[in-house]
């Protein structure tokens, strides 16, 4: 009854003998079975989609190729075509694929929670605008085109996406006690045409050739052209991918609001720091290796949501292998459709995305 | 043993170079039932916001039990007072049972899910505020009232304590800002009476701030009257809350009388005392 939170409450095991009216054990249990077994079901089938596109993905394509010959060690790496195809360009474009899908979709997860808003991106708060100024000015100004052997445009871009982080992050904290998420969205929303129109900027003042190189860099392409790239950002991922591990549960109480987390024990301020830093890491990193590719960060958390519910604890690995296996098979479609031409992969995300999750939004409402 | 469970000494709390609370002190007794009364803009939220821990006072100090409400680490604060604010707006839908299982935050560790006995003790607490029946409901959909006292069970899971924290249980206090600002009046009573049967049953501490003298006088025993951030008067209901008294909070006269069917004081309103009353006299 009403006293029970009052006492200690028993154990099952206690309860095994006793009268007739103890609460019984049975609801909760199942509850808390069903918590656990919602977690192991939708992770291993999310995940299980993201291991079949990994596997599948470097198979298909408009040169028909099979693991048999690929992995045929009779014939030489460079007579075995099937193994180049695969190892050369099919397998580094499906790692980076992985990648990048699954840190932009938790991105968009952080950043949605961070600032309370479902229509925040990995993008909004001018992240990858940063990062297209700084492979844009690469690009135009002729810079040499590596640095120590890594190719000065993801270094750049990298550079200007944390550049922009940093900025935005002054902003909210400068004359705030603790970080105003109002100022981060503001200062963001900014920053982001600001960078916009110095990309134009640069754009209009660059020749034909850097003008369609920058062009293509914008739109976005996960043909990396080696594992070099993908080994590069891995650290980086790995980071952001290790502070997004402490977040979920906590990002439940922000949902909250920031005052009744912090009644409940959170550190919120940490948490903001934590949220901002990692999701920003993976965003710079993710942008850096494949450019700008728009549209997982914000479908790919709400079509999980829709799904599986709001606890970030599930929404936050699942929104990993579905952003993952859902850049993948993209990019399948994209370098299949019109082969041997090659269509952008974003423009195949939003083509392909946007109906059906606007169906899904009609269907549930 | 008549103790102090919360003391606020002489605390000013400033934003920037506003002040909004100018030297405030008061006492709240354990298993007491405070009100802080106050006119809109009075400091009321912000004072509530100190005693949960959620500010600094600018000067002064707020003593729970003893200790400074600074040296007590968040999540031991958490498990003994908890704050319910005047709206909860959620980003995302959480079911009910999830936003009640939300108050067992500062019990678990980072990567622990919650086990049988956080659940139980979310639904009793679920059970304690009437709202048992709603838990699979989406949050989203409730309506003020029913949030309301969804947000004050996942405040009370705070409280609850496994079998493995046994031994002595510290005071409880529960923080409520305006809870029945935006409710209609049959949701105003229920919310007065839950507070009402807490106090009761759990002998927790609460403190409520409201604007309505109404409301603060079927739930508290002892109030605070703040205007403009300052003190106007401070004690036991029946003493301070006088026709004199109201017409210095509110510059509204008043008739006060202890009502023979409801069992408490009422108040009600007559004119407003300020100049500008054209019609009326």
């Amino acid at each position: 009854m009403s006293n029970e939170l009052t006492g200690t409450i028993k154990r099952p095991s206690h309860q095994t003998s006793g009268s007739g009216n103890e609460t019984p054990i049975t609801p909760s249990a199942k509850r808390s079975w069903s918590l656990r077994r919602k977690l192991i079901v939708t992770l291993s089938g999310f995940g299980g989609l993201a291991l079949i596109t990994l596997v599948v993905a470097p198979l298909v394509g408009p040169t028909p190729i099979t693991l048999a010959r690929v992995f045929d060690t009779s014939v030489p790496f460079r007579d075995n075509v099937d193994a180049q195809i695969f190892f050369i360009a099919r397998l580094p474009r499906t790692l980076a694929g992985i990648l990048v899908g699954a840190s932009l979709a938790v991105a968009g997860v952080v950043f949605q929670a961070l600032l309370r808003n479902p229509l925040a991106t990995p993008f909004t708060l001018g992240v990858s605008a940063g990062a297209s100024l700084g492979a844009m000015l690469v690009i135009t100004l002729g810079l040499p085109s590596a640095v120590a052997g890594i190719p000065a445009v993801p270094i750049a871009s990298l550079l200007g996406s944390l550049g922009a982080a940093g900025i935005v992050y002054a902003m909210a904290t400068l004359r705030h006690r603790g970080l105003s998420t109002t100022v981060l969205l503001l200062a963001g929303v900014t920053l982001n045409s600001f960078f916009s129109a110095l990309i134009m900027f640069v754009q209009y003042s660059s020749d034909f050739a850097q003008t369609f190189q920058t062009v293509r860099w914008l739109m976005g392409n996960l043909d990396v052209g080696g594992f070099q790239p993908i080994l590069a950002t891995l650290p980086l991922l790995g980071i952001a991918f290790v502070m997004f591990g402490t977040l979920p549960r906590a990002l439940n109480l922000l949902t909250l609001g920031s005052d009744s987390a912090a009644a409940r024990g959170v550190d919120v301020l940490r948490v903001q720091r934590v949220a901002f830093l990692s999701a920003s890491l993976a965003t710079g990193a993710a942008v850096s290796l494949s450019g700008p590719i728009g549209f997982i960060g914000i479908v790919i958390p709400h079509l999980i949501r829709l799904v599986v519910g709001a606890d970030h604890r599930i929404v936050m690995p699942a929104s990993a292998f579905l952003g993952a296996a859902f850049l993948v098979a993209c990019d399948v479609v994209a370098r299949s459709v019109m082969a041997p031409l090659e269509l952008p992969v974003g423009v195949i995300t939003a083509l392909t995305g946007g109906p059906f999750f606007l169906w899904l939004l009609v269907r549930r409402r | 043993m008549e103790c102090k469970l919360l003391q606020v000494t002489n605390v000013s709390f400033a934003y920037d170079k506003h002040l909004v609370l100018n030297d405030v002190s008061f006492e709240l007794a354990s298993g007491g039932l405070l009100g802080i009364l106050g006119p809109n803009g009075s400091g009321k939220t912000t004072l509530l916001r100190l005693l949960g821990g959620l500010l600094c006072p600018t000067t002064g100090q707020v003593v729970l039990d003893g200790s400074d409400l600074d040296s007590i680490p968040k999540a031991g604060l958490a498990k003994r007072m908890a704050m319910v604010p005047q709206e909860t707006y959620l980003a995302f839908d959480y079911s009910v049972l999830e936003v009640a299982l939300m108050g067992r935050y500062p019990h678990l560790q980072t990567f622990e899910v919650e086990g049988p006995e956080d659940v139980e003790l979310a639904r009793a607490a679920l059970t304690e505020t009437g709202t048992a029946d709603l838990e699979q409901r989406s949050f989203m959909t409730l309506s003020g009232g029913e949030k309301q006292r969804v947000v004050i069970a996942s405040a009370l899971a705070q409280f609850g304590r496994r079998a493995a924290d046994a031994g002595r249980r510290p005071s409880e206090v529960l923080l409520l800002d305006e809870p029945t600002a935006s409710l209609d009046l049959g949701y105003q009573l229920d919310i007065a009476s839950t507070i009402r049967r807490l106090n009761k049953d759990r002998s927790t501490a609460v403190v409520v701030s409201t604007h309505d003298l109404n409301f603060a006088t079927s739930v508290c025993d002892h109030v605070v009257l703040l205007r403009q951030g300052c003190v106007l008067a401070a004690g036991p209901i029946h003493k301070i809350l006088r026709p004199d008294t109201v017409k210095d909070l509110y510059d509204v006269d008043v008739v006060v009388e202890q009502h023979a069917v409801a069992g408490h004081l009422t108040i009600t309103p007559l004119a407003r005392r300020a100049t500008d009353a054209p019609d009326g006299h």
